[in-house]
């Protein structure tokens, strides 16, 4: 009965889709008030229906229901529980009702904290969000239904790829998807907005905080890909340019711009035409990631779908929401009233740059992952756009980018003196250039290029702490009055200086990875030792384990510095039942100059070992990096100016400008 | 039902949250939007106040910003002045049109691709009742469930091992014989078995293995059809083709008339060149209609189909029946077995291990009272 029920809460869902899309719409066309209340209690009941499908398909997972095709698929008996239930969104049909729950979630929380925004914009944005349900719960239904069932059923399910059963990858899907769907919200804002004609002084608060949020996740679930693809698919980097991980960049790119010209609109009320236009590309670059990881136009180890019937759905979607948007941009932006004006050196000036930048490199990685496939389907000819491409388009346009970054802040709105605020950088200049020395004296070998990088990184840095001291006053008053001072600071002010200096912190772990990274292949037997970097590794022997769903070689490595044992660590080759698939575990030892990383390889005669060791410097700074943009994030969401109230009904306005 | 019951409380559900705001009194949000442009104003007046104090704008620019946003608010506030009050009542089709769409579209489409007669079938639960509802795959699982444990069982592994090979798990098949055999002895029905499982796995050749397996079935039962049978297969794939007729000339000469492998052996006399001898004529004038190789190995499948199942009903009841008595705390594992025990057709067993049952768990009430009626209604 149970995945009966969840099929048939999908089809509700479905049907109260269609009802929230068109019914608010029409009200806020009719001007009709209860019309229009009618989007909140809709959407909320849509996230409780798919809600509810998703716990149906879940409970399926957990008490192994072979009936249901999808679990048959994905699912195995011996597997321990975290992946059975990981396993739900570790499939096409499965991620996609994961996908359609997020959507319905972010529209809920519309419905439920949009008091103060005007009725007629919220109904417009939560029959937006609407629309975009319709469409891929028709999709699931039609062609991706995840409650098929099996008769006679199966006594055991295939089991789930086993790469894929993994802490990190368990939670990267959903952190990837609230990102993704997250940017829905600013995308049904932009469009509302386009239909109203104008946008209102509350649509900019809003658009903020939300694009903010799905930033954060977003953030937070490319680390945590990048981070499984670094330590479980032992390949020894962290970032491949690979088209599913530009997929997932990409709207990240336009999100980093959104965030700032958000901050244009919201303060100025200036750049509020460019600010729909990226809200619109920011999602359409979401949709375009989804229709490519699930399309399987590309065959990698994300596209576990290789359907075409799917495809051409999902790129029917892609059309309809992309161009109808951009049509509806076309025809409604000239209406819009622009606002605020500046002066091109000013705050707002320098995040126009920011947003031109962010966006052209945006442009370069959207090249380098369609035109290979674009190429293919026209001429089939297969290329391949590697590093190579990524280091010469994307570079040149981050690099300025990260320079200029310390000296926005430092700007003040509406007109400022770019050489008065250049001066007030000086000390994180002479720090940027310590540092960049100390690199070159630390690493005099390496590429004469990486001690400016990491002289980079250390500008970013510096000049965040100090764009904090300066607001502080730091040294010019007491201590006290400092220290109240940076208590009273704004949460905007805290999530810049944090965010920004998670840039630097991650250029340096990025160019230490790059520029400095050591790798050893070499064959082994036991009680061998081989130095890598300042370390001896010590090949201990190997002995075999039987996990909950494997069996598996473990090689064991000693560490030693100095003749002084440090720690004990393994790599592992393992075997999964049912499909005999074989997956390497990774042996790590973090320390503070950077990771040693070492992978168990093949056999070899004489009871040996292939074993391959890298050293990786500083790539703990990249997680670190990327973590304190997110808590960057986090402290921005909580800012207080997010919490303006819902104006009281009846209550007469008193004419009060200026004070 | 209870599934029909819960679409429709689930509609209904739907049907009231969508209808509510409809209803004449509803609450409807007729706050003027200018006035909530206003709320913004006034807030990004005092942030203006914040960002100046903190130095953040330059005191004639803040003028200036303060000038822009005073001049918004005024005009938010002549729009507020001009802005009409409509409250129009709903359309009556609109809830006459939703009420009856969103069943008829939830149901109409739950028809198109649900299975409402399919219930959920946890591993669990179908592991639990496999004997109650001669679930041949559940049965498998509890029996190699059953060996894992305890690997020694050999009457556990002769049972697995014809099922498996039913299902096409051939090598799984010679395996579990090859166990069975290591545990019981050498024993001429499970030898051909194993041989003939590890033919139907290396796609009908015989090989070295299965070839040893075969002659020395036949040296411990030198009158076994199915080993000789297949030793002259083995001699025929080999090149010995004369001596694989002799063996199979051999074997109809002792088989009774209408011996269900007589065609098969024909057949394969014939492929291989030989004369097949003529049949002696069945009593009442009949001519045997002997079923080809395959046709012959599904029927004795489907013979087995209901024997294997019984035998293997038998085993897990058995261990089910042992396990109880030495712990007999449980009172579900109770009633499964007294149910098993009646589908079996053993009516005494059933009394006796509900007797048993009574004993072993007469201090708790609720399990004594629901063994009652188990007895009653099994009429015990």
């Amino acid at each position: 009965m149970i995945p009966e029920i969840g099929q048939f809460a999908l089809i509700l869902a479905f049907v109260t889709a269609i009802y929230q899309f068109s019914v608010p719409m029409y009200g806020a066309w009719r001007g009709d008030g209860r019309l229009m209340a009618v989007a909140p209690p809709a959407a909320m009941l849509q996230f409780g229906l798919i809600a509810l499908s998703f716990a149906c398909l879940t409970m399926s997972y957990i008490v192994s229901d072979f009936s249901v095709e999808n679990v048959f698929q994905n699912s195995h008996s011996d597997k321990p529980l975290i992946y059975k239930i990981s396993g739900v969104w570790g499939n096409h049909e499965g991620s996609l009702l994961l996908w359609v729950m997020v959507l319905a979630l972010f529209g809920s929380a519309v419905a439920m904290f949009g008091s103060n925004l005007p009725p007629s914009l919220k109904a417009r944005v939560i029959a937006v969000q609407g629309s975009i349900s319709v469409a891929f719960l028709s999709f699931i239904l039609l062609t991706s239904n995840p409650f098929n069932r099996l008769d006679p059923a199966p006594i055991e399910g295939q089991g789930l790829n086993p790469i894929l059963q993994d802490p990190a990858l368990a939670i990267h899907p959903p952190l990837l998807y609230c990102g993704y769907v997250g940017l829905s919200i600013a995308f049904s804002f932009a469009v509302a907005a386009l239909i109203e004609g104008k946008v209102d002084a509350a649509w900019a608060r809003w658009v903020r905080p939300w694009t903010l949020a799905a930033w954060m996740f977003l953030t937070a679930g490319i680390m945590l890909g990048s981070w499984w693809a670094y330590y479980e698919l032992g390949w020894g980097g962290w970032w491949f340019w690979d088209p599913v991980e530009n997929a997932s960049f990409m709207p990240w790119l336009i999100a980093t711009a959104l965030l700032h010209s958000a901050i244009v609109v919201e303060k100025r009320n200036a750049l509020k035409v460019w600010t729909i236009l990226l809200a619109i590309l920011a999602f359409s670059l979401s949709l375009v990631g989804t229709f490519l990881v699930r399309s399987g136009v590309l065959t990698s180890v994300h596209a576990f779908a290789v359907d075409p019937a799917r495809g051409v759905y999902v790129l029917g979607i892609l059309c309809v929401f992309i161009g109808g948007a951009l049509a509806l941009y076309a025809w409604r932006a000239p209406t819009i009233k622009t606002g605020g004006l500046f002066a091109p050196i000013s705050r707002e000036g320098a995040l126009v740059v920011n947003n031109l930048l962010l966006t052209a490199a945006c442009a370069a990685v959207f090249i380098g992952t369609l035109y290979p496939l674009v190429l293919e389907s026209i001429t089939g000819d297969k290329i391949s756009v590697g590093p190579p491409y990524f280091n010469l388009t994307f570079g040149p346009l981050i690099l300025p980018l990260l320079l200029l970054v310390p000296l926005g802040p430092m700007m003040s709105w509406k007109r400022a003196d770019m050489w008065a605020a250049a001066q007030r950088l000086w000390a994180a200049a002479v720090v940027a250039l310590v540092v960049g020395v100390a690199a070159m004296a630390w690493q005099w070998r390496g590429p004469w290029l990486a001690p400016f990088g990491v002289a980079l990184g250390g500008w970013l840095i510096a000049a965040a702490i100090q764009e904090m001291l300066a607001r502080t006053k730091f040294l010019s008053v007491p201590l006290n009055v400092a220290w109240a001072r940076l208590k009273g600071l704004p949460g905007a002010a805290w999530g810049m200086m944090i965010a920004h200096a998670g840039v630097g912190v991650m250029v340096i772990g990025v160019v230490g990875i790059t520029a400095w990274k050591q790798e050893i292949v070499t064959v082994m037997k036991p009680g061998e030792v081989m130095q890598v970097g300042s370390r001896n590794v010590t090949f201990l022997g190997e002995s075999p384990i039987t996990g909950p769903n494997y069996t598996a070689d473990r090689g064991r490595f000693s560490i030693s510095s100095g003749g002084v044992e440090i720690s004990e660590i393994w790599s592992e080759k393992r075997v999964f039942k049912p499909s005999n698939q074989p997956t390497t575990e990774v042996g790590i030892e973090p320390f503070i100059d950077g990771d040693l990383y070492v992978v168990l390889g093949d056999r070899a005669p004489d009871n040996a070992r292939t074993v391959r060791f890298y050293f990786h410097p500083l790539v703990w700074m990249i997680w670190l990096g990327t973590a304190l943009m997110f808590l960057g994030g986090c402290c921005s969401l909580f800012d207080r100016r997010y919490r303006v109230g819902a104006p009281k009904k009846a209550t007469t306005p008193v004419v009060q400008p200026a004070e | 039902m209870l599934l029909w019951i819960s679409f429709a409380v689930l509609t209904a559900l739907v049907l009231l949250a969508l209808l509510s705001p409809l209803r004449p009194r509803a609450k409807q949000a007729d706050v003027e939007r200018a006035s909530f442009d206003l709320a913004v104003y006034r807030d990004q007046l005092s942030e203006l106040e914040r960002d100046q104090k903190a130095g953040l704008i330059p005191d004639t620019e803040a003028d200036a910003a303060r000038n822009e946003v005073s001049r918004r608010i005024l005009a938010a506030q002549a729009e507020l002045a001009s802005e009409e009050k409509a409250a129009r009542p709903v359309p009556a089709w609109l809830s006459i049109a939703t009420v009856v769409a969103v069943p008829l579209i939830a149901l109409g489409g739950y028809l198109q691709i649900g299975r409402p007669d399919l219930p959920a079938q946890p591993l669990q639960a179908r592991i639990d009742g496999a004997v109650g509802n001669q679930d041949m795959a559940a049965m498998v699982r509890q029996v190699e469930a059953h060996l894992e444990q305890q690997p020694n069982d050999a009457r556990g592994w002769a049972v697995l091992a014809p099922v498996y090979k039913r299902v096409g798990r051939y090598q799984d098949a010679a395996n579990a014989y090859r166990k069975a055999l290591a545990l019981s002895g050498p024993d001429a029905d499970l030898m051909t078995d194993m041989g003939e499982s590890l033919v139907l796995a290396n796609n009908g050749l015989v090989s070295n293995e299965a070839q040893e397996v075969f002659e020395a079935a036949q040296k411990a039962a030198p009158k076994h059809m199915k080993a000789r049978f297949y030793v002259a297969l083995a001699q025929r794939q080999e090149g010995k083709t004369a001596e694989a007729i002799a063996g199979w000339t051999a074997m109809l000469a002792e088989s009774a008339p209408d011996a269900p492998w007589r065609t098969a052996v024909e057949q394969q006399i014939s492929s291989a060149g030989g004369d097949v001898p003529k049949a002696p004529a069945v009593a009442g004038g009949q001519m045997p209609k002997g079923p080809a190789l395959t046709e012959e190995q599904i029927q004795q499948g489907q013979q087995m189909n209901a024997s294997d199942r019984t035998a293997m009903i038998r085993s897990m009841v058995e261990g089910l029946d042992e396990r109880l008595t030495e712990d007999g705390a449980d009172i579900d594992a109770w009633l499964r077995l007294i149910r098993a025990r009646m589908v079996l057709g053993e009516k005494d067993k059933a009394a006796d291990a509900l007797n048993r049952a009574a004993e072993a768990l007469k201090d708790n009430q609720q399990a004594v009272a629901r063994l009652e009626e188990t007895r009653k209604a099994l009429g015990l």
